[in-house]
């Protein structure tokens, strides 16, 4: 009886160990990962604000970068120390409201249409569709984009008797990227939509109100934080793409561009082009426009976030 | 009401596979080129040797820099391959590749420069001007004479036939004569390399653009050498004579430079420890559907400059 006793405390003090010991296994494992990303962040600031304090040498003589120049201006580069960075700060904004205007409500409109109208099959095929295009890799849009999306673009253009630089242009941009958070923006919708409470639903039909009535004032009312976490996180993908972008948008070195069948360029191309092959200023300057997209990001999101909140108490 | 539907996502998916049928059909259909157009131009980014020798070929050496002599609107791309696809998919476009990746793309074609054809033979005859050489420099003096044999012997290698079909595997144009040496005849000079060298370091660097070629050769003479080591560093041309003779003598026992030394100058290399291993053309390229045929310089730099805007003003 007695041995039984000590057994059990023996227990019950290894099991106590047992959880402690996961605890600050957690708990070590959260913090490095956190501390990786304060790193990369801290990392990307001190490389990116370099070429404004510290000299280069060029050519034997010794240049730093006009940072007041480097924020509104509007040529890439001009020999040897001006960069700028402006054109392109209104080039992504530019191209990623667009294809925001684009995917939204498509997204909205086909989750609609997964979650309440089409009948289970198919709404499950889609579904599964639209996961599958989540998944695939920007790279594949890119390719995607250079060999159908230019031509499209083209096409286009011909339309309008315009001459784009064999597609290449703001269009093809704005629909790869509409391309690419489509599916993102469409399965936090499909999710959230679901989500929505029966009773609501029943509710509204019960009161008269036709089915098209339901889904667009009720479902999607109650869905709309789901719904605007979804156009957030395309947000972020939009602003972040580099490699599909880089494949159509022609790389344009001045700007703002606002045709749709001229070409552009966004932050994360400048970062691209002709990185590996640089070294120096040419290098460091990379960094630096690193620094401007994470501040965008970081700034769209609070905005975003703002407004997400407005909606919300508007509602209540 | 299910198979209603369904007949629905058909005709959808009908509807979207004629829509990308389309845009196939409008990239393959260039054969209509209207002469009235505006000339798309094409450039590399200010990273790339070609761009360097291309505008200091045709006299606008000011544009090697950055954009600014340039017209606005130029598409920026960052490799051949890309220049080459751009070109390909765009029936005004201008642009510039080197020589030996010319006859990869059936779409493109290389415009004769001054009168002369762009071909390999003419290039070796002299006859085809825009090229820039690949240069080779070493050490003033060695501090090993191991190391000293081992550069020499390489640089003998490099004009053996084994080490110009190297070369030529390379892109570079030189021409393998059947009277020039093999390298089991002028191996017994170089009584280093038939030694164990698996613990010396040759230190190879300069031009990013003679890096393939350089390395190539490396990775061929390591064998021939008693398994010598290299250790590449290529950052540009200007590195060559720094790092070899200049400043920072000694960093490397050889190195490359995509362009002549500046010998009169800043770059007094010594007599003999310099020469030519290869030369790379440039061609100029236009979308085969386009009736232009010829070029010289001046009209190059006047397209580039934007000084005329459509093809109707140099096609006569």
């Amino acid at each position: 009886m007695n041995n039984k006793d000590i057994t059990v405390a023996k227990s019950n003090r290894v099991r106590k160990g047992f959880d402690i010991f996961w605890y600050r296994l957690f708990q070590i494992i959260t913090i490095l990962c956190a501390s990786v990303i304060i790193f990369v962040i801290i990392f990307i600031l001190i490389r990116g604000l370099t070429p404004f304090f510290q000299s280069y040498d060029i050519d034997g003589q010794s240049y730093r970068v006009n940072l007041g120049e480097f924020l509104i201006g509007t040529t890439w580069f001009t020999s040897p120390n001006h960069y700028g960075v402006g054109y392109i700060i209104i080039n992504t904004i530019y191209c990623v409201i667009l294809s925001l205007l684009i995917a939204v409500p498509m997204a909205i409109f086909s989750s609609l249409f997964i979650t309440r109208i089409a009948p289970k099959p198919i709404s499950k095929f889609l579904s599964i569709v639209v996961e599958l295009l989540a998944s695939i890799p920007s790279i594949i849009y890119g390719l995607f984009g250079m060999g159908y999306i230019t031509a499209f673009s083209k096409w286009v253009a011909e339309l309008f008797n315009v001459q784009t630089a064999g597609g290449l242009s703001t269009l093809s941009v704005v629909l790869v990227l509409a391309f690419m958070i489509y599916p993102t923006i469409t399965m936090l919708s499909v999710t959230s939509i679901n989500a929505v409470d029966k009773n609501i639903i029943n509710g509204s039909l019960a009161l008269g109100a036709s089915k098209t009535q339901t889904n667009f004032k009720v479902v999607l009312t109650s869905a709309k934080n789901g719904i605007f976490a979804g156009i957030i996180l395309g947000v972020g993908r939009a602003m972040g793409e580099a490699t599909a972008i880089s494949m159509v948008s022609g790389n344009a070195n001045s700007g703002p561009t606002f045709s749709l069948f001229d070409i552009t360029n966004t932050l994360t191309t400048a970062i691209l082009r002709g990185f590996n092959d640089t070294v120096g200023l040419d290098y460091d300057i990379r960094f630096s426009v690193g620094v401007v997209l994470i501040l965008l990001i970081v700034g769209v999101n609070i905005i975003l976030n703002a407004v997400k909140k407005r909606i919300g108490e508007k509602s209540r | 009401m299910t198979r209603t539907n369904l007949l629905k996502v058909c005709a959808c998916l009908g509807l979207a596979t004629t829509l990308v049928a389309c845009g196939g059909t409008t990239s393959s259909n260039q054969s209509s080129f209207d002469s009235s157009r505006n000339i798309t131009l094409y450039t590399r980014d200010t990273t790339s040797g070609t761009r360097d020798g291309f505008f200091t070929g045709i006299g606008l050496g000011d544009a090697k820099e950055d954009n600014a002599p340039l017209k606005d609107g130029v598409v920026t791309v960052d490799s051949n391959g890309t220049m080459m696809n751009r070109v390909a998919a765009d029936v005004y476009g201008l642009g510039y590749i080197s020589l030996s990746t010319l006859s990869e793309n059936d779409s493109i074609k290389g415009l004769d420069y001054d009168g002369v054809e762009p071909t390999e033979a003419n290039v070796l005859s002299g006859d085809y001007e825009l090229t820039r050489n690949f240069n080779y420099i070493k050490c003033a003096s060695y501090s090993d004479s191991t190391k000293e044999e081992l550069v020499n012997a390489f640089i003998a290698y490099m004009s053996t036939q084994e080490g110009k079909a190297v070369i030529q595997s390379e892109g570079g144009i030189v021409e393998i004569k059947t009277t020039d040496p093999t390298w089991a005849s002028i191996a017994s000079q170089y009584p280093a390399v038939s030694k164990d060298n698996s613990s010396v370091t040759l230190n190879f660097g300069g031009s990013t653009s003679v890096s393939n070629t350089a390395k190539a050769l490396a990775e061929s003479f390591e064998q021939l050498a008693g398994g010598v080591k290299f250790s590449h560093n290529y950052l540009g041309s200007g590195d060559a004579y720094t790092k070899t003779q200049g400043s920072n003598a000694g960093e490397f026992d050889l190195a490359f430079a995509s362009r002549e030394f500046n010998l009169t100058s800043s770059e007094p290399a010594a007599e003999g420890t310099y020469g030519t291993l290869a030369i790379d053309a440039i061609v100029a390229v236009c979308n085969i559907a386009n009736p232009y045929e010829a070029t010289d310089a001046a009209t190059l730099v006047s397209m580039y400059t934007g000084e005329v805007t459509t093809w109707a003003e140099v096609i006569d």
